[in-house]
């Protein structure tokens, strides 16, 4: 056999080796100019969350009733992820669920903190390459039909009932205020997300505790979180979310606020400024420009922090807000959830919730508004996956 | 929305399954002169996701056998491959098996081949990896010496399995 002929099975094996390598090179920007979404401007939502050259349309808009074509986006199909989460603030437990749609995979989670003693519940179902959960291109109704569970949000009501070995919540909360956070954010060519992140008042709801049956509070605050798009992956941010009744400072009255944001950190890629947060005071949304979170780590490696000031930088008298979140009444720290985990190359998360107690002031034309003591949920988290 | 959920995986399903077929008919490399070498192999390898960018090191070890006859062979290997994500690690026990093609009749017989390894792990029960490497041999009377390296390609990552090993012609 000619020499040329043997060595034509090790040149197939070096081209496929060669092709291999380049796929691997994917070029993603560190920080995306995010000015072209005027986010700090509430328009008219566009006819579909994606153009016709497959990206987001960017944009912080009053309503959408456009199309939800996620599919068109060119961004990998790998990084699709849709969801519906809720949150709700029952004077004893703070309950979170979420049922989760990704591209390999589903996920029902659950998490319970019971504000008393700090103790956590939690459950995890992760369904990998199946297609137990599904969920609506809107992303107002998710189904597990593993465990038969099910979060839907129809006409301004949210329903949910999720069934676990350990935890069991089932319940009606009613959607308040004039309009849930609608924004669309758009990260590197083809990839970004809608999200809907409003505000509920719970009407009636029951959760069980490994076989105990608790009524939830009617009245109960909380939020919703619908997204729906190609995330980045790598992620790192701080999260805060809070409601609760505020006093006027000048005649007294009361209202009822709500906050919700989320800033990129430094590890983000790419960084992108989309001024993903928001402010409610007596039934009306607004946005200031920024966002900070204050804190220090006492301990790096297990990421326990001092108090957070979490403030909006504004001068007296400016729209803004400015509060101290300290731990619970009777605790010297606040209450700590983590999950730190790696999993082969396929994803790596250090994931911190705190749990505490804010205490600060919100300040909407003209008008400062007092609070004490409301529960927050704050995070500090860093996942790649 | 679900038939874009389900375009990523249909890519590696093929990948996989092509490799799959091309180990099966490898057996055809049998022939009457066969010579079979077991030998013991130590390496590393390095996993990156293509999309997410994570880049995990691993150590490797392995107990190969090759069935030789003329320039092809069959391969078989039970395998330890022992992940080290950020602050943990995961360890990947299975086995592949290839074919391989080598120019013997040089002093330093260059090799390469295709194998498919399945592997049992935490984040899923059957974890799949295709293999495509190049190396080179060299004889030392029963005693054969190799070096090579392989491409591998799983769960939306590719990698490299640089690799030594020290046989015996039985």
């Amino acid at each position: 056999m000619r020499f040329e002929t043997r060595l034509r099975p090790i040149a197939i094996v070096v081209s496929v080796l060669a092709l291999c390598s380049t796929s691997a090179c994917i070029d993603i920007p560190d920080r995306v100019d995010a000015s072209a979404g005027k986010y700090l401007e509430m328009r008219d939502g566009p006819p579909r969350m994606v153009d016709g050259n497959g990206n987001y349309v960017p944009g912080w808009w009053s309503k959408f009733d456009g199309k939800f074509n996620a599919g068109d986006a060119t961004g990998e199909a790998y990084t699709f992820k849709t969801w519906l989460h809720f949150n709700i603030d029952d004077p004893k437990y703070y309950v979170v669920a979420q049922l989760v749609v990704t591209d390999i995979a589903g996920n029902l989670a659950i998490a319970v903190s019971d504000k008393t003693t700090g103790e956590f519940y939690e459950e995890d179902i992760v369904y990998t390459f199946g297609d137990q959960i599904s969920g609506d291109d809107a992303a107002t109704s998710f189904t597990d039909s593993d465990t038969g569970s099910s979060i839907a949000l129809k006409d301004g009501v949210l329903t949910f009932e999720l069934k676990t070995d350990g935890i069991d919540i089932v319940g009606r909360a009613t959607e308040i205020f004039d309009r849930p956070l609608i924004q669309t954010t758009a990260y590197q060519a083809g990839y970004g997300d809608l999200i809907f992140w409003g505000n509920i008042r719970l009407d009636e709801g029951a959760l069980t505790l490994d076989g105990t049956k608790h009524t939830l509070a009617p009245g109960s605050l909380g939020l919703y979180d619908r997204t729906i798009g190609h995330k980045r992956t790598t992620m790192n941010w701080n999260y805060v979310a809070m409601a609760g009744v505020a006093t006027d400072l000048a005649n007294g009255a009361t209202a009822t606020i709500a906050l919700q944001g989320s800033v990129d950190k430094e590890r983000t890629k790419p960084f992108v400024d989309a001024k993903a947060f928001a402010l409610w005071v007596d039934g009306q949304i607004f946005k200031v420009p920024q966002l900070h979170f204050d804190y220090r780590l006492n301990d790096a490696s297990t990421r326990t922090t001092s108090p957070w000031r979490v403030h909006t930088g504004s001068k007296p008298g400016d729209d803004g807000l400015d509060m101290t979140v300290k731990p619970p009444k009777g605790r010297d720290r606040m209450f700590h959830r983590r999950n730190k985990s790696a999993e082969l190359w396929l994803f790596e998360r250090d994931f911190n919730q705190y749990y505490g107690e804010a205490s600060g002031t919100i300040t909407r034309g003209g008008r400062t508004w007092s609070f004490e003591r409301l529960y927050v949920l704050l995070e500090d988290a860093y996942v790649v996956l | 929305m679900r038939q874009l959920h389900r375009q990523g995986c249909a890519s590696l399903r093929a990948a996989g399954l092509s490799l799959l077929l091309a180990t099966l008919v490898s057996g055809a490399a049998f022939a009457s002169e066969a010579e079979n070498v077991v030998s013991l192999q130590a390496g590393a390898a390095q996993m990156r996701h293509v999309y997410n960018g994570l880049s995990v090191p691993a150590a490797d070890l392995a107990l190969q056998w090759r069935r030789s006859g003329g320039d092809h062979a069959f391969v078989a290997q039970v395998e330890w491959l022992h992940f080290m994500p950020t602050d943990t690690s995961a360890a990947l026990v299975g086995g592949r098996v290839g074919w391989s093609y080598a120019i013997g009749d040089l002093p330093v017989e260059p090799f390469g081949g295709i194998a498919l390894g399945v592997y049992a792990a935490d984040v899923a029960p059957v974890l799949p990896i295709g293999f495509v490497g190049l190396g080179v041999r060299k004889r030392f009377g029963r005693l054969v010496a190799e070096v090579a390296v392989d491409g591998m390609g799983s769960l939306f990552a590719i990698g490299i399995n640089p690799r030594i090993g020290i046989g015996y012609a039985l």
